[in-house]
């Protein structure tokens, strides 16, 4: 049984210039101890998914469609039922540490309330659970930095704060909504292989949500691909960047420079990422598409399963494209 | 040579192309503004009023400082509005046409509200987009002295002011004036040191545009929507002002008047029965300030959003 | 063969700071954004300029333009140092060094439209040119950037974010300057747009005959369109060389760190790489370490490293290498 089952997800915002589908009938599955990456670019709606799971929209936001937690409907549950399983079932990380964190309070504070709210620990106990998970992400002398505030450790550091906290009721799903993309590279790095062996050692799942396909490629087992709020193709690592079976997954690899190659030209996708506002019938890439066709202006291509365990939503075959 | 002539006459129609209107921050602006129904409804009473004020003397039957004395000595039981004996407001309790005094009251206190807004809006922003944007030593000394002068308590200065060089239009502009700049000044300054530090400013100084040229180019345009807002919720403190002066009985002079002396009357003589001498100043007054504070907080939704 | 374009030798930029809590007779602290950088660039190469947090490249490239104050020498085709001269003399320069800066969006004014902002180097530098001739001359390098110019009278909001660089390389371009200072053009724009931008940048190059130094953290992007390539940790550099060896005979510890910690788009590439972790943190710049500023996160690291600070010394005999480190 999957940790997480999403089915045929969609998220409507009603805004004053009209009703904007950020996400779109969009299904997956999480196993435990697996990684699946949620990979897209402005307006492929990836963020607003990983959202939705958690009850997190904005006020003006509506998920439809289903998802199970280890087989429980937790979708538009109340929000005294989210509270219990946010951070203590499911935790979140998000991109900018700084904001996450509240700058007014001390991180000892903040940690141990995680715990004294959702374990009913005491103080002392709750202290001592927070250092500990301190020292397990590598945070050097955690007994006394404990008691510092969010500013005053790095960029890095911060993270790696937003870590543990999301660690410390033993979460059996993380959700990593572009937890690097503010990062240095070489802080980046140690932070991808701190995420590593905390999902070894807790045997988590984890939902990384990302745009950088390096990223994805050295740390997920499977990725899903979403543009314009609807998926485009699904499947394990090896497959999806060795022989990507959709034009924007293909178009992509292609567009991205490698520091191990060097290729004269980069090839380009024209054109820009959609306006949700005024989102198109049939399918959302057709616009960029060098093997577009007719049909794919008017008409949706249903998800196609192929390989085992591959999926892609494309009206032109798979030997087509090249 | 056939494909690079295709080219050429692409990019020969693309440059004569007709150019396609943009849809500038201020049009975006005016959609919302206009999609707001109490803002749309305060404009619309400004403009009621203002017009009131521009024709209303040419309906009035009686010009406003000439007693009648069918009137005088009964001003409760025949001073009352009436439309056949065209005192359309009734009488103040000397027998004067209220509607002509109304009419001239409306005309001094929006003069008053708009010319007071308008020395803050010109002196305020020049100053607090000056002191912003050089910054340093300068900018310090240059809020210094409006801080100082923000202390000084403006009633008593006015007041004096008042006292010494008389009573006069005049100097109730040079008083209210001195006053209103200072937090215009201070506002400006605020939005001038976050809009320095914006990209597009680091831009235009990277070319080398002049500082004058970056202040009036840049950083006055973008400091509008501000100011709008701000000028908007200013005129009806200056009418309130100029109001509580003349109710203090410091204000205009006779036979001038405006809303706070019509109300200062009209107050006086309530015990007498004549309550349309104060409801009627009372009402104009009323109503002008709600309208301005919607008209301003209608700007100041209108503004906000994304065009920060 | 000519003078370089640009000769930096020994460019320091220092801050004030005060923390708080600071009483005001406390002297403030000095931080070293800048601790002494020498290159030199040659007409139509790009150098790429890397490093992370910190490092002071971004302050670097407002120093060359003195945007912000500083010391040492910029020297322009060998002969006038930029840093020494006056403010209007300084304006003949300013339509010869552009820049394009990070954000898209906010690096345009929003209540000026598009036509205006691209047309305003031109009018504060040839203020003689007409009306119609700066149109004209706006719209054809609009063309050039790829924008239709029928967009003149748009607002910058209209624009998505890659439309928005163009217009700033657009502004940049107009004058015709002989160098363009790129400080993270692309990272701002999502993965799709990138490419786009940064084969314009290109190919306007090799039209134009245009310089470029380009700032970004993004070592893939450095590679693709560098010819040389130069490292920078907390205001120091570590080393510079030709674009492809750098990336493949990296000497410098920090250089091979950074680039084994950057993320390759192919799996199995991924597995077999060696990631090099650094350890500790990023030293804060108010406090850098004595001698060798890398010393506390270098796996090399020994004695020699905290008592005298490397100069930047030739390394082999190709690739126009040169290292700063003692034992590379």
């Amino acid at each position: 049984m999957p940790l997480l089952e999403v089915s045929e997800l969609s998220v409507e915002f009603t805004t004053n210039d009209g009703l904007v589908r950020a996400v779109n009938d969009v299904s997956f599955s999480v196993d435990a101890d697996n990684t699946l990456a949620i990979v897209g670019e402005s307006g492929s709606g990836k963020s607003q998914t990983a959202f939705s799971i958690l009850g997190l929209l904005a006020k003006n936001g509506k998920a439809t469609g289903s998802v199970k937690f280890n087989d429980r409907e937790i979708l538009n549950l109340s929000l005294a039922e989210l509270n219990r399983i946010r951070a203590a079932e499911i935790a979140i990380i998000f991109q900018d540490p700084m904001t996450s964190l509240n700058p007014y309070m001390r991180v000892s504070s903040q940690m141990t309330e995680v715990l004294i709210h959702h374990q009913g620990m005491s103080e002392a106990d709750a202290l001592r659970e927070s250092v500990a998970m301190l020292d397990a992400v590598k945070i050097p002398d955690a007994k006394s930095r404990i008691r510092l505030y969010p500013h005053e450790f790095s960029g890095g550091m911060r993270q790696r704060v937003m870590v543990a906290m999301s660690l410390l009721c033993r979460p059996k799903l993380l959700i990593a909504d572009e937890p690097t993309t503010a990062l240095d590279v070489t802080v980046q790095a140690q932070t991808m292989s701190l995420l590593r062996e905390i999902q070894n050692d807790f045997g988590m799942g984890v939902i990384l949500i990302t745009h950088d396909l390096g990223v994805v490629a050295g740390f997920c087992q499977e990725v899903l691909v979403l543009y314009g709020g609807r998926i485009m193709e699904q499947g394990p690592v090896d497959a999806i960047f060795e022989a990507p079976s959709h034009p924007y997954t293909l178009g992509l690899l292609k567009a991205i420079p490698r520091v191990d190659q060097l290729n004269d030209t980069l090839a380009m996708i024209p054109g820009s990422p959609p306006d949700m506002m005024n989102a198109p019938s049939g399918c959302p890439f057709e616009p960029r598409c060098q093997y577009a066709i007719d049909t794919c202006k008017t008409e949706l291509s249903p998800l196609h399963s192929f390989d085992n365990d591959r999926h892609r939503a494309c009206h032109r075959a798979v030997e087509e494209l090249q | 040579m056939m494909i690079e002539q295709d080219k050429i006459q692409d990019l020969a129609d693309a440059l004569t192309a007709t150019e396609i209107k943009g849809r500038s921050p201020w049009a975006d602006a005016r959609k919302r503004f206009i999609n707001n129904k109490a803002a749309v409804s305060g404009l619309l009473v400004l403009l009621l009023v203002a017009a009131f004020a521009f024709f209303g003397e040419r309906f009035a039957k009686f010009p406003n400082d000439e007693i009648d004395f069918m009137v005088i000595g009964q001003i409760a039981e025949l001073g009352g509005p009436s439309l056949e004996n065209g005192h359309y407001f009734g009488t103040d309790s000397l027998g004067r046409d209220l509607f002509a005094r109304v009419v001239q009251g409306t005309q001094i206190s929006l003069m008053v509200g708009v010319v007071g807004a308008a020395i803050a809006v010109i002196a305020g922003t020049l100053y607090g987009a000056i002191a912003g944007y050089i910054g340093g030593r300068i900018d310090n000394m240059m809020m210094r002295l409006v801080d100082i002068l923000m202390a000084i308590p403006y009633m008593f200065v006015l007041i004096l002011l008042l006292v010494m060089f008389g009573r006069s239009i005049t100097m109730l502009f040079v008083g209210i004036g001195l006053l209103s700049w200072l937090e215009m000044a201070r506002l400006v300054r605020g939005q001038t040191l976050s809009l320095k530090n914006r990209e597009f400013i680091e831009a235009a100084q990277a070319t080398g545009v002049s500082s004058s040229k970056i202040i009036l180019r840049h950083i006055v345009p973008n400091l509008m929507g501000v100011v709008a807002v701000y000028a908007t919720l200013l005129v009806p403190l200056m009418i309130l002002t100029e109001s509580f002066i003349s109710f203090l009985g410091l204000g205009v002079q006779e036979p001038n008047t405006s809303w706070g002396a019509l109300i200062f009357e009209g107050a006086g003589t309530m015990q007498y029965g004549t309550l349309w001498q104060l409801l009627i100043p009372l009402l104009f007054f009323v109503i002008t300030l709600f309208a301005f504070y919607f008209v301003g907080d209608g700007l100041r939704d209108a503004l906000d959003p994304k065009d920060r | 063969m000519s003078a370089p374009l640009l000769t930096v030798e020994d460019l320091r930029v220092t801050f004030k700071v005060r923390s708080e809590g600071d009483m005001p007779w406390t002297r403030p602290k000095l931080l070293h954004a800048v601790n002494g950088v020498n290159f030199t660039l040659k007409q139509g190469e790009t150098l790429g300029i890397v490093g992370e947090s910190g490092c002071g490249k971004s302050t670097l490239a407002r120093a060359i333009i003195r945007m912000v104050p500083s010391e040492g020498h910029v020297l322009w085709m060998g002969k006038d140092d930029i840093l020494g001269l006056s403010a209007s003399d300084m304006m003949r320069y300013r339509s010869e060094i552009q820049m394009v800066f990070q954000d898209p969006l906010a690096s345009l004014d929003p209540r000026m439209t598009v036509g205006e902002i691209i047309a305003e180097p031109l009018r504060t530098h040839h203020p003689e040119l007409s009306k119609q001739e700066v149109k004209d001359r706006v719209k054809e390098i609009m063309a050039k950037v790829s924008l239709l110019p029928n967009q003149i009278n748009r607002y910058p909001h209209e624009f998505s974010g890659g439309q928005c660089q163009r217009i700033g390389i657009a502004r940049a371009l107009i004058v015709k300057p002989k160098l363009i200072i790129c400080d993270e053009p692309v990272s701002a724009l999502d993965v799709s747009i990138q490419a786009q931008v940064i084969n314009l940048l290109m190919e306007l190059q090799q039209e134009m005959g245009l310089s470029l130094i380009f700032i970004a953290h993004d070592l893939s992007v450095v590679k693709h369109i560098s010819t040389r390539v130069m490292v920078l940790y907390l205001g120091k550099v570590m080393e510079i060389a030709k674009r492809d060896y750098l990336y493949q005979n990296a000497a410098h510890p920090y250089t091979q760190a950074l680039i084994s910690a950057v993320p390759i788009p192919d799996p199995k590439a991924e597995r077999a790489k060696t990631t090099i972790l650094l350890d500790g943190d990023l030293p804060s710049p108010l406090a850098p370490p004595s001698g060798c500023v890398f010393r506390t996160r270098c796996g090399k690291a020994q004695a020699k490293c905290a008592e005298q600070e490397p100069t930047l010394q030739t390394h082999g005999e190709q690739g126009d290498h040169h290292i700063a480190c003692h034992f590379p």
